[in-house]
């Protein structure tokens, strides 16, 4: 048997392999074409019936729509191999996605990769290109006349709040702003989950205030159909309201506010601190600020927000991928009577209530299987209620189900603990 | 590529005739995304198909096939998609068979078997299969790779020691040959019996299918098999705690005992490991090279290549046979092989390795072995990886060609990176059998990806020339290689010629016709 020859240590050239740092066409190339982004980490599969992590991948099949492909056509872009001319659905292999994430996470666990990433500066460079998806056109129109994405006047903005005593934002000064997001403001059902919040955090003895008729949108959901100077513009808009109004912390009950505040304006340098709802009850729940006195008899379910969940992590090579994950399940397990059973898929392997990035603006059919199957999951445990965090969430889940005539009831947290107190 | 004429249109109404538009494509967006895979030759010779569809049903299966027939067109078949050189266009009107469709698991509990289709990942199984108190085998590709393919050509199991070649417990196969008919093997073959055995009246045909590489679907489209699965000990979902990639999974130290155990020598590693398979014990063997624990334990590139300046693993991990015993009948059966283990340990010098490295390592990666192995995490190190040995024979086998394999390594470092000499063993059937393995990672560049192909091209010659049966040769078309190995590629000439009359079925991979006949017609009118 020859020796074994212990040669010098030989190491990568590219010093990307040991320094990671952002480089889009690297992240793309370096695709390994090994599936990983379209079902849960396998150490969480559970069953074969869900364990599929990526929407696009399971509704629309082909690889085009997976992870995969999007960092192949990626490549093939930016090396000219392919031109926007050549392909007619080259929109749809970008749009058919929901950005929740969930091949983001896996692609991390095992590559070292952020794939959300590629996908999120492709839809920047196609806006920029002209190459406009035509079913958000009126969205983006509507936000740059009316500031919301809801296709609704700004007069009617405020109408959540009305007869809800609390501070005006725009005239007087508050330490907390609660954003109530474009979702809440315009939707009848809803809306009441934004009045709750107020109260709850008004009789936790916080100062708090609301923009009311004046609050704007984020820009996030515009920022992820890949129109960036929207960011800007809402991100510049929102800081300077709250900085006029003494603003410190920024509460909201939406998940893609959220993390529109806490990850895209830090970016553009903000410093408030943004807190989601359910951070705050938990904080004041530990801190004996907020007692629940009365039982919910009822078995729930979480849905994990893809915002509030897995894309709350900023990304560290080697650095488990958090988020928001033990809060609300915190909040849920000290409510008397209630008892959480956990779906299958859940924090960083979460499947997507459908509504993100877009999709549901533009994919009505895609949208609504996504919802379909969470619920299908949410039904499998047994739990009468779905909870989540999130108005669009919530707002999905509710479409399909009377959609489909299933009997789950869905809730937002805020309304369990409200149910509590 | 003739994407606009009237042979494409008429390829593609008729495919949408048969399948719906919804599952049918030829979008090059879509394509593209069919167009390479993470090899060297994949890189290198990207192209993308003409057509790609996915079929839902073995029916649907046949019909495109048929069609191909009729209107001439070729096809290719994929499941999970990880492993594409072989499946990847190579010529005009091609059309890639997708079958993500087709992903149906069925488990007889009672005969201890499970029904799967080409898109069922291992980890589906696997999770439906330890709920019911059973197991399959894991391939080393991954959890979330197709273990119905793994089972149709030369897989290997993380658990080969006990459950041998993933493509040793196939039981009934369906199967749409190239000409369009089904063929049912083993027991499907009987009216009425199921898919629980292998064998069946006349030929087995799975020979056809299980070759060392495959037949790569040169011969046809399997839609469906059985598998053979095994008594699970554990329990009915897999453990696991944290986030990921900083996850821990732990059995039951009762149910399933490792040992890591290191020798002076893999020569010395290789003489425990026969003992230890003469001893029948244990359901996992292998010898580790110190790569590995790297590989496996990192949880980022960063700390991959951190770790390897210090040496860390290479240190601690030299020539190290893993065993994990199960307790597959009860728990005294772990504790009577921990006595036979012991002993065979003191008998072949081993040392276990240090405690504080067991666990350092064993809590993050052991069990990786037997749910998801995980080995697309070689790729993150620098993008790609690459062999010079990857040779089924014996373990002695293995040992007497890893000095070549290490020089060839030596020759391509770089490119190839590390400079380390690894040498993977991986038995079957109790160490009758064996994989013996010698792999590097390296920079995937066009320009590196060229040389790591002129190293497999140098491989696959010396393959030929010493006659070994090896991932490599196995990859090459038997034009190359048949002669080296009895002439098999006349054979298999005649049995694609009767099966795919039209040369439909994956042209070019397995057996070139064309070329082989315009060699054969040569030769033939040459003078004698």
């Amino acid at each position: 048997m020859a020796m074994v020859m212990e040669k010098q240590k030989i190491l990568p050239k590219d010093d990307w392999h040991r320094k990671y740092y952002w480089d889009l066409r690297k992240n793309a190339w370096f695709c390994a074409r090994c599936s990983v982004c379209k079902s849960v980490d396998p150490w969480e599969v559970k069953s074969a019936r869900f364990s599929k992590i990526c929407p696009s991948s399971a509704y629309y099949i082909f690889d085009g729509y997976s992870c995969q492909g999007r960092m192949d056509v990626t490549v093939a872009l930016i090396d000219g191999e392919l031109k926007y001319d050549d392909s007619p659905g080259l929109l749809d292999v970008y749009y058919r996605c929901n950005m929740c994430g969930g091949c983001d996470a896996m692609c991390k666990r095992v590559q070292d990769m952020e794939p959300l990433r590629v996908i999120q500066e492709m839809r920047s460079r196609l806006v920029r290109d002209g190459q406009l998806l035509p079913a958000h056109m009126p969205i983006i129109d509507s936000l740059r006349q009316e500031d919301n994405m809801m296709l609704k006047p700004k007069a009617e903005r405020g109408k959540w709040a009305e007869g809800l005593a609390v501070k005006d934002l725009t005239g007087e000064k508050a330490e907390v702003a609660f954003h109530a997001g474009c979702n809440l403001s315009f939707d009848d059902e809803l809306g009441k989950v934004a009045r709750k919040a107020v109260r709850l955090l008004q009789n936790a003895g916080v100062d708090v205030g609301i923009m009311g008729k004046d609050e704007i949108c984020c820009g996030g959901k515009a920022y992820e159909m890949g129109y960036q100077g929207e960011l800007t513009k809402y991100a510049q808009s929102n800081m300077e309201a709250w900085a006029n109004a003494g603003v410190k912390t920024v509460v909201t009950t939406c998940s893609d506010c959220y993390n529109t505040f806490k990850r895209l304006y830090a970016e553009l340098g903000s410093k408030f601190e943004v807190l989601h709802i359910v951070e705050v009850i938990d904080r004041l729940m530990k801190e004996g600020k907020l007692k629940f006195t009365k039982i919910v008899p009822m078995t729930v379910t979480y849905h994990d927000p893809c915002h509030l969940g897995r894309r709350d992590h900023v990304y560290v090579p080697g650095e488990a991928i958090m988020g928001i994950y033990d809060p609300p399940r915190n909040i849920i397990k000290s409510i008397p009577g209630v008892e959480l059973i956990e779906m299958e898929r859940i924090k960083e392997n979460a499947w997507c209530c459908g509504a993100g990035g877009g999709v549901r603006e533009a994919y009505p059919d895609f949208n609504a299987f996504t919802a379909q199957e969470r619920i299908e999951e949410a039904k499998s445990t047994g739990a009468e209620a779905l909870v989540t965090a999130c108005p669009w969430c919530e707002r999905n889940f509710i479409d399909a189900i009377s959609k489909n005539g299933d009997q789950m009831k869905v809730f937002d947290i805020v309304e369990l603990v409200q149910q509590a107190i | 590529m003739p994407l606009g004429d009237e042979k494409h249109k008429v390829i593609y109404n008729e495919l949408v005739n048969v399948l719906g538009a919804n599952y049918v494509c030829d979008d090059p967006a879509v394509t593209q995304a069919y167009s390479r895979d993470y090899y060297a030759a994949g890189m290198l010779r990207r192209r993308r198909s003409e057509f790609v569809v996915a079929p839902g049903s073995t029916e649907e299966v046949q019909q495109i096939v048929k069609l191909a027939n009729r209107y001439k067109f070729p096809f290719s078949v994929m499941a999970t998609g990880m492993f594409l050189p072989t499946a990847m266009a190579a010529a005009d009107y091609w059309c890639i068979i997708d079958t993500k469709r087709m992903n149906q698991i069925e488990i007889d509990e009672k005969n201890m078997y499970a029904i799967i289709e080409p898109c069922s990942t291992h980890a589906q199984l696997h999770a439906e299969a330890i709920k019911r108190g059973l197991f399959n085998g894991v391939p080393e590709t991954g959890g979330q790779a197709s273990a119905f393919v793994n089972a149709i050509w030369g897989g290997n199991q993380g658990t080969g020691y006990r459950t041998g070649m993933a493509s040793r417990n196939l039981l009934g196969i369906e199967w749409v040959l190239p000409n369009g008919d089904i063929v049912r093997t083993g027991s499907l073959a009987t009216p009425g019996a199921g898919y629980c055995w292998g064998e069946g009246p006349g030929p087995d045909l799975r020979g056809l299918l299980r070759g060392v590489s495959g037949n790569q679907a040169a011969l046809g489209i399997v839609t469906r098999i059985a598998l053979k699965l095994y008594p699970w000990p554990g329990p009915p979902v897999w453990p696991s705690e944290g986030v990921a990639p900083d996850k821990k999974s732990e059995l039951p130290p009762e149910k399933f005992k490792w040992y890591l155990i290191a020798y002076p020598s893999v020569e010395k590693a290789v003489d425990a490991m026969y003992e230890i398979g003469d001893s029948e014990i244990g359901m996992l063997l292998h010898h580790w090279p110190a790569i590995y624990f790297n590989w496996w334990w990192a949880k980022s590139r960063e700390e991959f290549w951190s770790t390897w300046l210090e040496e860390y693993w290479h240190k601690n991990c030299k020539n190290v046979v893993a065993i994990c015993l199960w307790s597959l009948a009860s728990e005294k059966q772990v504790q009577y092989e921990e006595k036979v283990l012991k002993q065979i340990i003191k008998e072949s010098g081993g040392e276990p390795i240090p405690k504080d490295v067991y666990d350092r390592w064993a809590p993050y990666a052991v069990n990786n072995w037997i749910r998801d192995t995980n080995a697309c995490r070689w790729m993150r190190i620098g993008g790609g990886l690459g062999n010079t040995h990857i040779v089924f024979d014996t373990m002695d086998n293995a040992l007497a060609l890893f000095p070549a394999a290490w020089e060839r390594l030596d020759k391509y470092t770089p490119p190839a990176l590390g400079g380390i000499h690894s040498a993977w063993i991986l038995p079957f059937d109790f160490c009758h059998q064996a994989l013996g393995e010698v792999d590097y990672t390296f920079e995937k560049t066009d320009e590196v990806c060229q040389v790591v192909q002129q190293s497999f091209v140098e491989l696959i010659k010396q393959d030929r020339q010493d006659s070994v049966i090896s991932l490599a040769s196995g990859m090459a078309t038997l034009n190359i290689t048949g002669r080296d190995f009895a002439n098999v590629h006349l054979l298999v000439a005649k049995i694609k010629k009767a099966l795919d009359p039209n040369n439909v079925s994956n042209p070019t991979r397995l057996i070139d016709m064309e070329k082989l006949e315009k060699k054969l017609a040569k030769a033939e009118s040459e003078p004698k």
